[in-house]
Order: structure tokens, then sequence, then C-alpha cells
């Protein structure tokens, strides 16, 4: 995906992006402070907010190629196994229930099949949105804090399907985090915002050794440097 | 068992089993017209932005509590012989009293269903993009999320529909055997002095709201039930 010369606001908050690239083949992060733009950008990928100025080439992905996976998932008020196949419904996908049954059993859920979804706790109900969001195997996958809400045994399964799913399916992942040693031994390129800009995209030497101050003030407080 | 009888044929004599079938007919018929343009017209507010849409809101808001009798007034000066729809015969028929009372009971459903639809629809429709939904599946998703909302409004609208007694009275004119309702019986039979039906058909609608009360505690605690806070 290309962006260019994109630019909204929302509220009182400005939102600029000059260029960027989101290569299909790497595994990429989004960084930044609070409220720096982050998931507002997934929010412009994912058409949710219009745009003022600007466009993005989706070099021929679909609306249904890319699936968000906020950090606070709204859950169908149905049952786990409806809300995990939702995504495959919608696609006219055929329903693997092996496959659905092998996701629950990673995340130590099976048991909550057919329980009402919205009763689990905000870890399980995120593990939930993570399933749904793998199971429909789309071409790029963004998750928005997804891993937050997480056990550390979770966070290691999600990782490795991360890595699993982008050797063998050449999914996109945008990974959302404000913790860049939980997924900088995943990530491929980083993309760091500052109030509400777009400012840098580079590999993680790239940003150890950025110029820039907003940058440099960032890594010293992931005590990268 | 002779006593039962005599009470049944008394009852049947002032007409209080015609007046229980014209409330549940009218309640039905008008509660279902109520809901479709109700549930469409709480929708289409939340959906699309166009000029004087917060007049329309605090209108609809200001409706939802009308006096009913105001609105049967408003029918019956319409549907009058000399009125603008006088033409079509409709006063003193149940007809004219299902308008009345889907005037009546639409603002109540298209209320209540754009206030729950402003605070979910958002969250549903941005879930439905972020997953890959096109336009019909997440209409389609907005529906079934809130089913049990618009059945609450639906129930709603149909207990204050049959414990409706001013506009029917004014448009249906208490006609017996024709346009009495439960409501309007009970009126006239307590001002004629006759106490025992007049309590019978009480009871009845006494039942019936019990009924809907079940219905929407039932759907409120399986709500309450179901989330996790």
């Amino acid at each position: 995906m290309k962006i260019f010369n994109v630019q909204t606001k929302l509220a009182d908050f400005y939102f600029s992006i000059e260029n960027l690239e989101i290569e299909q083949n790497k595994i990429h992060a989004l960084i930044g402070a609070n409220g720096s733009g982050k998931s507002t950008f997934a929010k412009v990928l994912m058409q949710m907010i219009s745009l003022e100025k600007g466009n993005i080439d989706y070099q021929g992905l679909q609306s249904q190629d890319i699936i968000l996976a906020s950090q606070k998932p709204y859950l169908l008020r149905d049952t786990v196994f409806a809300n995990i196949i939702y995504p495959l419904k919608i696609r006219h996908y055929p329903i693997n229930i092996e496959e659905v049954d092998y996701y629950l059993n990673l995340f130590g859920i099976f048991d909550k099949k057919n329980v009402y979804a919205r009763q689990l706790s905000s870890g399980q109900q995120q593990k939930i949105s993570i399933i749904r969001t793998l199971i429909a195997k789309p071409k790029c996958i963004i998750f928005d804090e997804t891993l937050s809400n997480l056990d550390i045994e979770s966070i290691s399964i999600v990782k490795n399907l991360i890595q699993n799913l982008h050797i063998k399916e050449k999914t996109c992942f945008i990974l959302i985090s404000h913790q860049l040693s939980s997924i900088s031994n995943l990530v491929d390129k980083y993309h760091f915002f500052a109030k509400g800009k777009h400012i840098i995209s580079c590999e993680l030497q790239g940003l150890v050794n950025s110029p820039l101050e907003s940058v440099k003030q960032y890594m010293a407080l992931q005590s990268f440097v | 068992m002779e006593m039962v009888l005599d009470f049944i044929k008394l009852l049947a004599s002032v007409g209080a089993f015609h007046a229980i079938y014209v409330t549940l007919f009218m309640a039905v018929i008008a509660t279902s017209i109520a809901a479709c343009l109700g549930i469409c017209f709480g929708l289409i507010l939340e959906k699309y932005h166009f000029p004087f849409k917060n007049s329309i809101i605090r209108i609809n808001k200001t409706l939802m509590g009308v006096p009913p009798v105001v609105i049967g007034l408003l029918v019956y000066f319409l549907l009058m012989r000399r009125g603008p729809l006088g033409s079509f015969e409709l006063l003193f028929t149940i007809t004219g009293m299902i308008i009345a009372q889907v005037l009546i009971i639409t603002p109540i459903i298209s209320g209540m269903v754009y206030t729950v639809a402003q605070r979910e629809v958002p969250r549903i429709r941005n879930f439905a993009k972020s997953i890959g939904a096109n336009e019909r599946q997440t209409n389609w998703l907005i529906i079934k999320e809130l089913k049990t909302d618009m059945y609450f409004a639906i129930i709603t609208g149909f207990g204050r529909s049959i414990s409706e007694v001013g506009s029917v009275m004014l448009v249906g004119g208490n006609i017996k055997e024709s346009t009495r309702t439960m409501t309007t019986a009970i009126s006239l039979l307590k001002s004629q002095g006759i106490f025992t039906e007049g309590i019978f058909l009480g009871v009845i609608l006494l039942a019936i709201s019990f009924v809907l009360q079940c219905l929407v505690d039932y759907f409120r605690k399986e709500e309450q039930y179901n989330e996790n806070f």
C-alpha cells in the first residue's frame, strides 16, 4: 500500500502523512506516544475515517483483504463460536470446525466455545478477536494494541502465529504497540508517528541512530539508547 | 358451574369478548405498522445527517410523551366527515383507531430505537468495516445486534396500545360490538355502575400487562446476565 500526502482532521486533532509505504512482504510496526496518530492511521487504512486530502493506493487489495483487530474488540451478541466464524460467513468461505477448535485449544478457551462471548474476561475477548482475525486469512492484518490485554504465554503464542502466517501465507502484519521491546524481534520496518504526523519509516537501527529529536526522546524512553 | 355460565352470558351481553378481540386486533396491527415505521425511522435518524435533524429528534422526543387524547382529537378532525380525510369514512371504525394508535406508538418506538442506535451502531459499523463486511452485511448485522432492543421497544409500544383509552374513545366512539375496546368498555361500565364486568376486563388487561412486563424483564435479565462488567 502506498500513502501519499494524506491529511485529515478529527475535532482538533490533525493527522498527516507525506509519503508512506506498507510493503506486503514485511511485518510493520506503528510506534509513537499516546495520541501520536497510530490508531488514526489504522482507521484511515480501513477507510473508517474520510480523508480531506491525499490518496491511498491499495495496489489491488480489496476491503475484505484487510482486517483490523482493535484494542477494545467489538464482540457480537452471540457465542464465541459465532464470533469466530463471522468473518468466514461474510466472505462465504467454508467453515473448518477443526481449525476453529485448534485455535480455541491453542489459546486455552476451547471450553468457552458455546459460551456467550461477552461473558468472558477482557483477555479472553481479545483472544477471540485474534482468532477471528487469523482464521479469515486476510492478506493484511492490523493488530491495534491487541497484545496488551494478554498474558505472557498468549503473547508468545500470538507472536509465533504471526511469524508462521507471515512465512507461510505471506500475510502482511501492521502491529501497533507502545512497547517497542515486545515486538522488536518480529518487526521488519517501523513507522514512527508524533503529534498526528508521520515522522520516519525505517528499520530498528535507523530509529536508534536517528538524529530527529522526537525519535531520540521516544527511543530513550523505550530504553533503546 | 351455572354461576360461571351466567357470568359468561353477562359478559357477552355487554360485548366484553368482542372488546377483548377489538383491543388485541387493534394493538397487534397498530404495533406491527408502528414497529416497521419506528424502527426504520430510528435507524435512518442515526445513519443520515440532514437539515433540521436535531429539531426532528426533539419533536420525536416530545411526541413520545404527548397525551393520547391530543392525538385522538387530531385524528378525529382529520377523519370527520368534513375533515380532509372525511371521504374515506374512517371515523368510528377500527381502521381509524389503528391510525390514531400508529401515530401514538411510532414516536415511542422510533425514539427508543434511535437512542440505542446512537449509542451502539457506530461501534457495530466500525467493527463491520474492520472485519471486511459490505454495506448489506453491515445493515443486516446492525439489525441482528439491536434485535433485543427492538423487541423491547415493540413490547413497550404494544403495552401503550392496549392500555390506551383517550384516542380510541374519541376516534372509535366506543360502539358496542364494533369499536369498543377493553379500556373504553371499562370506562363505560364504570359510568353505568356495572363493576363486576369492569373488574373482569381490568383483570384481563392487568394479566396482559403482566405478561408483557415478564417479557421485558426477560430481555433485560438476559442482557445483564450476558454482559461481563
